[in-house]
């Protein structure tokens, strides 16, 4: 089982790329038959599930989480769910969304620690490339945060802004990962997206 | 806040059974819940008392933190060493907002429109507050990573089309509101889910009995996840806004 945690602080459009990611992972996976070798675990910080309104009619085997962070207060429940989702349907694929304040970091390391240190994990950092320069001086640790533990970032909502924001933007994450970067916009250019989850997909595949 | 929307009752989240969250790994976890609130890093402007409960942990400089929900009947003695005066606070629940005159947020609202809070610790949470409203199935808050958040769920008698044009104004008033305190805004979102028909099939050994149900009516929820405002205000506020829904 491979788990993908898709990261990024909040509104940065983690929902927006996890369905596209969903789907070229089914396309991995042979198509439709490969709807059962992908999961998703959706956690939210709140008591009431927003995102999951966005991934109920997926299809997908989808386990929430809800009320805390995967990364300290309900790390037990994520376990739970993975020991469950293993036994029940072993999928080839877990999607892990992270609430927006979540360190994907620490949830790989607690993984490796308590569950199992062999486990194949993948960390996914999605950003705002309109507000990241903006929330550095702000919310700044726990950015760098999820940026420093990412193996891919996606710098999401590039249509959203200018080309010299963009730049600014690549050489901030850079001087903090060095992850492979892409950049995307998952509203506005579902191809462009589709393509670079393909990749990402088999690279990890090859691993 | 609207008179209709009350009363309320505030009442403590209980840790679940399998809880990980390690509040309870340090000093007197005897006293049951006692959540914290860490301020570190903050970009105080002013100088303050530090106010420090003995016995929990350390700090430098400029940072005071504050164990919520002893219990009452706790001796616990942490608030032994206040250099300020929590006059008539009560255990449950002092958010800083109640009675507590430590000054630490004093600057917040100085509508100069920069973002004038503070990160928290790591791993800085607590379980929150759920409250009874007329009308919501759930209303919440609670704090995580210095950020508050404040959620709701509600079903509603009305189409999508009604309800839609509220939710925007709604939200949108918070979103100026929040702009107006400065605040950050982390992520605000909702939803509008309709109730599509329902068969339901029933059998206690003497026929199955099947039934349709016309459905109608849609569910909403919201969450709203901001740095600045403090839990009781950010929920009076969410519900003030969302008043005509």
């Amino acid at each position: 089982m491979k788990l993908i945690i898709l990261g990024g602080f909040l509104g940065s459009g983690k929902t927006s790329v996890l369905i596209p990611l969903a789907k070229e992972m089914i396309e991995a996976e042979g198509g439709a038959d490969g709807s059962t070798k992908v999961a998703i675990i959706e956690n939210e910080i709140g008591q009431v599930g927003i995102d999951t309104a966005f991934t109920d009619d997926t299809g997908l085997y989808t386990t929430e989480l809800f009320n805390g962070c995967v990364c300290c207060s309900i790390a037990g429940s994520l376990m739970d769910s993975l020991a469950q989702m293993e036994e029940k349907m072993h999928p080839e694929w877990v999607i892990l969304e992270t609430t927006g304040l979540a360190r994907p970091g620490d949830v790989a390391q607690q993984l490796h620690e308590y569950y199992d240190e062999d486990m194949n994990i993948t960390i996914f950092n999605i950003l705002d490339s309109r507000r990241w320069l903006k929330l550095v001086p702000v919310v700044g640790t726990l950015i760098d945060d999820q940026v420093e533990a990412a193996d891919y970032v996606l710098m999401n909502k590039i249509d959203a802004t200018d080309a010299e924001m963009l730049d600014k933007v690549e050489a901030g994450v850079k001087e903090k990962t060095n992850a492979k970067i892409y950049r995307v916009s998952a509203v506005n250019d579902k191809e462009g997206l589709a393509a670079v989850c393909r990749e990402i997909i088999a690279e990890i595949k090859n691993k | 806040m609207s008179e209709e929307l009350r009363p309320e009752e505030i009442k403590e989240t209980e840790h679940p059974a399998d809880c990980t969250c390690g509040c309870h790994d340090h000093d007197h976890e005897e006293h049951g819940h006692h959540h914290h609130h860490d301020h570190e890093g903050h970009h105080h402007h002013h100088d303050h008392e530090e106010h420090e409960h003995e016995g929990h942990h350390h700090h430098d400089h400029e940072e005071h933190e504050h164990h919520h929900h002893h219990h009452h009947d706790d001796e616990c003695g942490c608030h032994d060493h206040h250099d300020h005066d929590h006059e008539g606070h009560e255990h449950h629940h002092h958010h800083h907002h109640h009675d507590d005159e430590c000054g630490c947020h004093d600057h917040h609202h100085d509508h100069d429109h920069h973002h004038d809070f503070h990160e928290h610790d790591h791993h800085d949470h607590d379980h929150g507050h759920t409250y009874e409203v007329e009308g919501y199935k759930v209303v919440e808050t609670h704090n995580h990573e210095g950020a508050t958040i404040c959620s709701f769920e509600k079903d509603l008698k009305k189409q999508t089309e009604e309800v839609k044009p509220l939710m925007e104004a709604a939200i949108k008033e918070l979103e100026a509101w929040l702009d107006a305190e400065g605040a950050l805004i982390g992520h605000v979102k909702g939803y509008i889910r309709e109730g599509g028909p329902v068969t339901t099939f029933s059998t206690t050994g003497n026929g199955l009995n099947v039934e349709a149900h016309e459905g109608g009516g849609v569910a909403v929820g919201f969450a709203a996840i901001v740095f600045g405002p403090e839990e009781e205000v950010l929920k009076d506020k969410v519900l003030e806004v969302f008043k005509n829904l």
